[in-house]
């Protein structure tokens, strides 16, 4: 009878979530996918990946939320970022919040970097 | 000269940053800065991303607005310009018109004149008529087409309001909404992909107890089955009859050892013999002269030639053969008794032809956990 090994069954989890990752960012930024070597760029998202797991994201969405910010945001992201830190080393907020958070605080990135302003569309929409 | 690479991570935050202006980054700044504890930074990036979704929602529905008032004022001012175009050749109708009817009642010398230039009149009128058809028929089109504008316009409207994406973070809210449905929040990191969320498959998943099922190897497309033709019936077979017993085989007596042969030598060819005549009858001598006497000698038939003999070559020695030992009796066989008469088989009826069978694809092996 075949019998996978713990240390396959792991390569398997691991091939899979890379290729998703991967198939997310070349559908979502194709002109930055082009420029890239994704064969080097797994190893930074293993390192990636370790680094959500120990800040409490265990679960795969999470883990791949955090890893997908890391590739927005650049190595040390939860480090440089006093907001992205003061979240993500929280112990009583739940890996699904910090993973939210992490989505909101790129979109607000990306719409104040091109352009839009979050704090005044903020204060409009509460007026 | 070989290009530097791009970062592995970060790029797309190197690209924006390089376009920013210095506003936006202060602005980043503020987004960045911690507050006073992390639930309280999380709600206030959840709100500030919602009011930036419905600010961007609203820009894009005035947008469209805009576009479907400009559409309608376009529309407005054709349907205007046909009605003028309409009025016009009227009045020229109207203007030919009377011309020929005062024409008509000039019974002076005139007439004939008058009479040209009515129909003269006539053909303007006629002309200006087809002009005022055309531009009607222009300014309907162009009543169409912006009519046409406002609808998209509205559509846009609606749409942009469904969506609370701008362009520039298009990507990261797909993507974020991508990872939300191909990752699963009940799946632990690094393992493969559970297509359910009950929680029993994970935990089987990692119950060492489940064995692994070997996969299935990929079954290859069986072709159609022609009809198979009907069998005729098989007729009984008879019963057969008891065999009687076999008697013992008595035993075979040793068989003795056989000398070595030896070698013959070669014979050298004899040639050929004439034919002899027959020999008469001799009758018998007395003896005389210190002779014997000599018997009758019979008379001797004729001899045939004889052939010329071709020569024999040496034969081999041949080997003693050993002794051959003795066989056993064989035993007697008992009687075979009878086996009955087999029924007749009935006719079998034809079976459809099958249609062809696609390939099985080759199934995984599920590993044991």
């Amino acid at each position: 009878m075949n019998q996978i090994s713990s240390e396959q069954w792991k390569q398997l989890g691991q091939d899979s979530f890379d290729a998703r990752l991967i198939a997310i960012i070349r559908r979502n930024h194709p002109e930055q996918a082009r420029k890239m070597d994704f064969s080097a760029t797994v190893g930074a998202f293993h390192r990636q990946a370790a680094k959500a797991q120990r800040y409490g994201l265990t679960d795969e969405h999470s883990a791949a939320t955090y890893v997908y910010t890391a590739w927005l945001m650049g190595e040390e992201f939860d480090t440089r970022i006093p907001a992205i830190a003061q979240i993500l080393n929280d112990r009583r907020m739940k890996a699904a919040e910090k993973a939210r958070a992490l989505g909101n605080f790129a979109r607000l990135v990306f719409r104040t970097l091109s352009g839009g302003s979050a704090t005044n569309d903020a204060a409009r929409s509460a007026a | 000269m070989s290009m530097p690479s791009p970062p592995a991570l970060g790029g797309p935050l190197g690209d924006a940053l390089a376009g920013a202006e210095p506003a936006a980054t202060q602005q980043l700044q503020q987004l960045a800065a911690p507050a006073a504890d992390a639930a309280s930074k999380a709600a206030d990036l959840q709100s500030q991303a919602e009011a930036a979704a419905g600010a961007q929602a609203q820009q894009a529905i005035a947008d469209a607005q805009a576009q479907a008032a400009q559409a309608q004022q376009q529309a407005q001012a054709a349907q205007q310009a046909a009605a003028d175009a309409q009025a016009q050749a009227q009045a020229a109708v109207a203007k030919a018109q009377q011309a020929a009817a005062q024409a008509q009642a000039d019974a002076t010398g005139a007439a004939q004149q008058a009479q040209a230039q009515a129909e003269k009149a006539a053909a303007q009128a006629q002309a200006a008529q087809g002009q005022a058809d055309a531009a009607a028929q222009q300014a309907q089109a162009q009543a169409a087409q912006a009519q046409q504008g406002l609808a998209d316009a509205q559509s846009q409207a609606a749409s942009a309001a469904d969506s609370a994406a701008g362009a520039a973070e298009a990507a990261a809210a797909n993507a974020t909404k991508d990872l939300g449905s191909e990752f699963s929040n009940a799946t632990p990191a690094g393992l493969p992909a559970v297509p359910c969320a009950c929680g029993d498959c994970i935990r089987k998943a990692v119950d060492p107890a489940v064995p692994a099922i070997p996969g299935t190897p990929a079954l290859p497309a069986m072709p159609a089955m022609p009809d198979m033709p009907a069998m005729p019936a098989m007729p009984a077979m008879p019963a057969m009859p008891a065999m009687p017993a076999m008697p013992a085989m008595p035993a075979l007596p040793q068989m003795p050892a056989m000398p070595a042969m030896p070698a013959m030598p070669a014979m050298p060819a004899m040639p050929e013999m004439p034919a002899q005549p027959a020999m008469p009858a001799m009758p018998a001598m007395p003896a005389a002269n210190g002779l014997p006497a000599l018997p009758a000698m019979p008379a001797l038939p004729a001899l045939p030639d004889m052939p010329a003999l071709p020569a024999m070559p040496a034969q081999p020695a041949l080997p003693a053969l050993p002794a051959m030992p003795a066989l056993p009796e064989m035993p007697a066989l008992p009687a075979m008794p009878a086996t009955p008469a087999l029924p007749a088989m009935p006719a079998m009826p034809a079976m459809p032809a099958m249609p062809a069978m696609p390939a099985m694809p080759a199934v995984p092996s599920l590993p044991s956990f």
